[in-house]
């Protein structure tokens, strides 16, 4: 006999797979699908809305995925996603008050409704379902208490720097222990000190037979006791260690160790099993040790770089880079300060790629060249204003050796490494350069003789794609290989240009040709064709402007000293008094420009070049209408400087 | 058909004839109807000599499938055999002989369908089968309106769309549920394919809702009663 009872069966089976429904006893639960009532949601229909009362019936997704979105005035953000087997409505129905979000299938959902007197019932009789949904409800009055928050994040109490590393921060991870250098108090000192000088650790523990820490002597200590007060050296180590030991437990916070270290002016600080000496110590934490572990703290990912060998985990360390650099902005810090962290991490990825790229190549049976060259980053990447892994501009030099065949096969060499490195980087997120601008092109891939006679070359005036590669190259920084060629190279940059005044005519030009983008009535001068349409470029009207003019500076009266378009401002502030003021302005302008590109291509996914004027702030507007002004002044000030108006009249 | 003679017969079919008679007011959200989805199992294709053997029920209303409210009948059928149907259904004489009586059945399924749309996956098939019984006991022909599912598929899934070549068919309920990802359950007996033709349909109207940015409301009405005449024509 088929049972009278199939689909209300499958229901309840469908129920018992998940708590609370688990553990309830089996007959509620047929009961509760007995009455169960299936509702069919395709994608994009509402389960309910913001502010409906709740109904008699709490919703059990049974296939399906369903997302909550917090509506407020000006903008909708998903907040959860509940995915089958959850549980919708509970906190709205326990509470009795309105929902708090919109639901909305996210694609073709089936739900079921059962009886909330039901379940209820259900709960109050059974303990630990009931915990089990007093912990699930715990999200729910979370985004009740952080909604009103996010409201006011938006309206400009953002997070502090502090919060921004906090958001990451991690607790403390022991290393092996057997990395842990320790010895027994009857240790001579100049055996501890050889032990540390092998190891190259700044401090050795000392500790009893079951490992746990008695005190502990650091390169300070030896120093002081034996050099400086003549201590001799072959008496037991316990005679100069520092006792007792101050210990932190493992999996306790990095920041709370850190502190502790400061508090008590000590330099390491020792890891045991529960955090008091009475335990085995399993590592000594240096402040440096703390700073690689802390969370999204930049020193991190130099320490996870250099540990890093395969294309994913480059991947998955440059989207950790973002989320940082996210953070870091949301928190208010400088784009250009940001740039620079950014640069360093990304050079160290790209020193690490090489020195893979290069071990490969050796595993592979490729003789290495051995004659200089330097790997060096240009354009926004060579001014350190890379955040994004939108673009990669690099470059490669290497020395040449006075036969052009020969320079040949050493390009052919110089390309396939520069391949894989390339090939490296576009796994790790970054894109291909649409200009080409990739050292694995044979264009950016020169010896430091042809980069001379391509510097020296004064034709490229006249021809518009032979400046802007001139532009781009003036921007080079040295990355990896070789510094002296890459100086040299620069140094040639300097003088080619310095002493052109044609080539400074045709760059001032250039920057005076975009006018502020600002139309008669103050309003922005919005894209009118093509896919950004009432759109404002904020790369070729804001950035571009301020970005050459800085570089016509430097190189008009040679300050060599910075790269980044910040600080080239900030020379000539600090060296021509008279131009002090326009240089602090224009500095501070770009900062803003910089930092508003950076935040909408880390929201959007792209590069940022396209912002929405309606989308900014009134006061982020208000801004960016004083940047155009300094714009203004900046162009003016290009003019005077380079009489373009003398001869235009 | 419905001659004046039959008026006397009893309430139940007065009321029945009476609630499906009207003309439905259109431009009334579709989903402010009463659903019901029905499937039979039968001993064969042939709606003549074939015999029902269970009948599943689901009511849609509001929108959703109320589970408390399904019904399912075995029915007894002094004649039953072993046939080439029973692989398909698993429904052995056995347990057709302890079902209940053909017209009891119908006695508690009139009611039920009095003044409801009826869904079904190939509903036409059920519907002419439902009318012999009817026929037979009560001298009344089954007059909902019906709605098919398959039919539906056809016209709002891409996959099953009239494409133009020779015999192409409606499609069948595995391979609607295959599209739409539904999980198969408890195919092949009356309740589990009433279900899924309950969840299909529900789908579809979603489909519908999306693709008109507006709920479904009635159109005209369909002359589904000479498509169900024509059906057990054949």
């Amino acid at each position: 006999m088929i049972s009278q009872n199939l689909i209300p069966d499958r229901i309840a089976n469908a129920l018992r797979q998940f708590p609370p429904f688990s553990m309830f006893a089996e007959g509620a639960v047929q009961e509760l699908a007995r009455t169960a009532k299936v509702q069919v949601l395709t994608k994009d229909d509402p389960v309910w809305k913001q502010g409906d009362p709740p109904g008699e019936e709490v919703l059990f997704l049974a296939r399906g995925r369903v997302e909550y979105f917090y509506q407020t005035a000006d903008r909708n953000e998903l907040i959860d996603v509940r995915d089958v087997g959850d549980i919708l409505g509970l906190s709205a129905l326990h509470e009795g008050e309105p929902y708090r979000v919109t639901a909305l299938a996210a694609e073709d959902s089936i739900l079921y409704a059962l009886s909330w007197p039901m379940v209820r019932e259900l709960l109050n009789t059974n303990d630990r379902a009931r915990y089990y949904v007093r912990r699930h409800l715990f999200w729910g009055t979370r985004v009740g208490r952080s909604i009103p928050d996010s409201g006011l994040e938006s309206t400009g109490g953002t997070s502090n720097v502090l919060e921004a590393h906090l958001k990451g921060a991690h607790t403390i991870t022991p290393r092996p222990p057997e990395r842990l250098l320790c010895c027994p108090s009857e240790t001579p000192i100049r055996e501890a000190a050889k032990m540390m000088a092998v190891r190259r650790v700044p401090s050795i523990l000392i500790t009893d037979s079951t490992r746990r820490p008695v005190g502990i002597v650091t390169g300070s200590d030896v120093i002081e006791e034996v050099v400086v007060k003549g201590t001799d050296s072959s008496l037991p180590v316990s005679n100069i260690m520092s006792a007792p030991v101050i210990t932190v437990a493992q999996n306790s916070s990095i920041t709370a160790a850190t502190l502790i270290m400061l508090r008590k002016r000590i330099g390491q600080v020792c890891v045991t099993e529960d955090g008091t000496a009475n335990t085995a110590a399993l590592d000594v934490c240096t402040q440096k040790d703390l700073l690689t572990q802390s969370g999204r703290h930049p020193a991190g990912f130099i320490h996870e770089i250099r540990r890093a060998r395969s294309p994913a985990r480059f991947r998955e360390i440059c989207d950790d880079i973002e989320k940082m650099a996210l953070t870091y902005l949301e928190a208010g810090i400088s784009g250009l300060l940001l740039g620079e962290i950014c640069a360093e991490l990304y050079d160290e990825l790209v020193n690490q790629m090489i020195n893979i790229s290069l071990a490969e190549m050796t595993d592979e049976g490729i003789n290495l060249l051995h004659i200089p060259w330097t790997w060096i980053a240009v354009g926004s990447d060579g001014r350190r204003e890379q955040v994004l892994r939108t673009d990669m501009d690099n470059a490669l030099i290497f020395a040449s050796s006075g036969n052009p065949k020969r320079d040949e096969k050493n390009r052919g060499f110089f390309l396939k490494l520069a391949n894989r490195v390339v090939n490296m980087l576009v796994h790790a997120g970054f894109a291909r350069c649409q200009g080409g601008v990739m050292a694995s092109n044979p264009n950016w891939c020169k010896t430091d003789a042809e980069w001379t006679a391509e510097l020296r070359n004064t034709d490229m005036i006249t021809d518009g794609t032979r400046l802007l590669r001139a532009l781009i190259l003036y921007d080079l920084r040295y990355v990896a290989g070789d510094q002296a060629l890459c100086e040299s190279v620069r140094q040639t940059v300097f003088q080619a240009v310095g002493g052109n005044a044609f080539i400074q005519r045709r760059m001032a030009e250039m920057i005076v040709e975009t006018p502020p983008p600002l139309n008669f009535f103050g309003k922005f001068v919005v894209e009118k064709k093509g896919g950004n349409e009432g759109e404002f470029d904020i790369k070729a009207r804001g950035l571009t402007p301020l970005r050459d003019a800085a570089r016509l500076f430097a190189l008009h009266f040679d300050l060599r000293q910075h790269y980044s378009t910040g600080g080239r401002w900030l020379e000539l502030a600090s060296t021509h008094a008279e131009m002090k003021e326009l240089a602090s302005l224009a500095r501070e302008g770009y900062d803003l420009l910089l930092r508003i590109r950076t935040l909408t291509g880390l929201q959007r996914g792209d590069a940022g070049r396209f912002i929405n004027p309606a989308n900014l702030t009134q006061l982020q507007r208000g801004q960016l209408v004083n940047v155009f002004d300094v714009q203004r002044m900046v162009q003016s000030a290009v003019r005077f400087r380079f009489q373009l108006d003398a001869r235009n009249t | 058909m419905i001659s004046f003679f039959h008026k006397s017969e009893s309430p139940l079919i007065q009321n029945y004839l009476a609630a499906n008679k009207s003309r439905r007011p259109w431009k009334i959200p579709l989903m402010a109807n009463r659903f019901v989805v029905i499937d039979t199992e039968t001993s064969g294709f042939n709606v003549g000599t074939d015999r029902i053997l269970s009948i599943a029920l689901f009511e849609i209303i509001d929108g959703q499938i109320n589970v408390a409210l399904s019904r399912r009948w075995t029915v007894f059928q002094p004649e039953s055999a072993l046939t080439a149907a029973t692989a398909v259904h698993g429904i052995l004489p056995s347990e057709t002989r302890e079902g209940m009586d053909e017209k009891k059945v119908l006695e508690e399924l009139i009611p039920l369908l009095t003044g409801a749309i009826v869904v079904g996956h190939h509903i036409r098939f059920d519907a002419a089968m439902i009318n012999e019984a009817m026929v037979r006991h009560f001298k009344a022909n089954f007059s909902n309106r019906i709605v098919d599912t398959a039919r539906m598929a056809m016209r709002e899934m891409v996959a099953f769309r009239q494409a133009g070549y020779e015999n192409q068919r409606p499609p069948s309920l595995d391979e609607v549920c295959s599209q739409l990802s539904l999980p198969i359950i408890a195919r092949h007996t009356a309740e589990g394919d009433a279900f899924l033709a309950a969840q299909i349909f529900l789908f579809l109207c979603g489909r519908i809702r999306r693709r008109l940015l507006r709920r479904p409301v009635h159109r005209r009405p369909p002359k589904l009663r000479d498509l169900a005449a024509k059906c057990f024509r054949e």
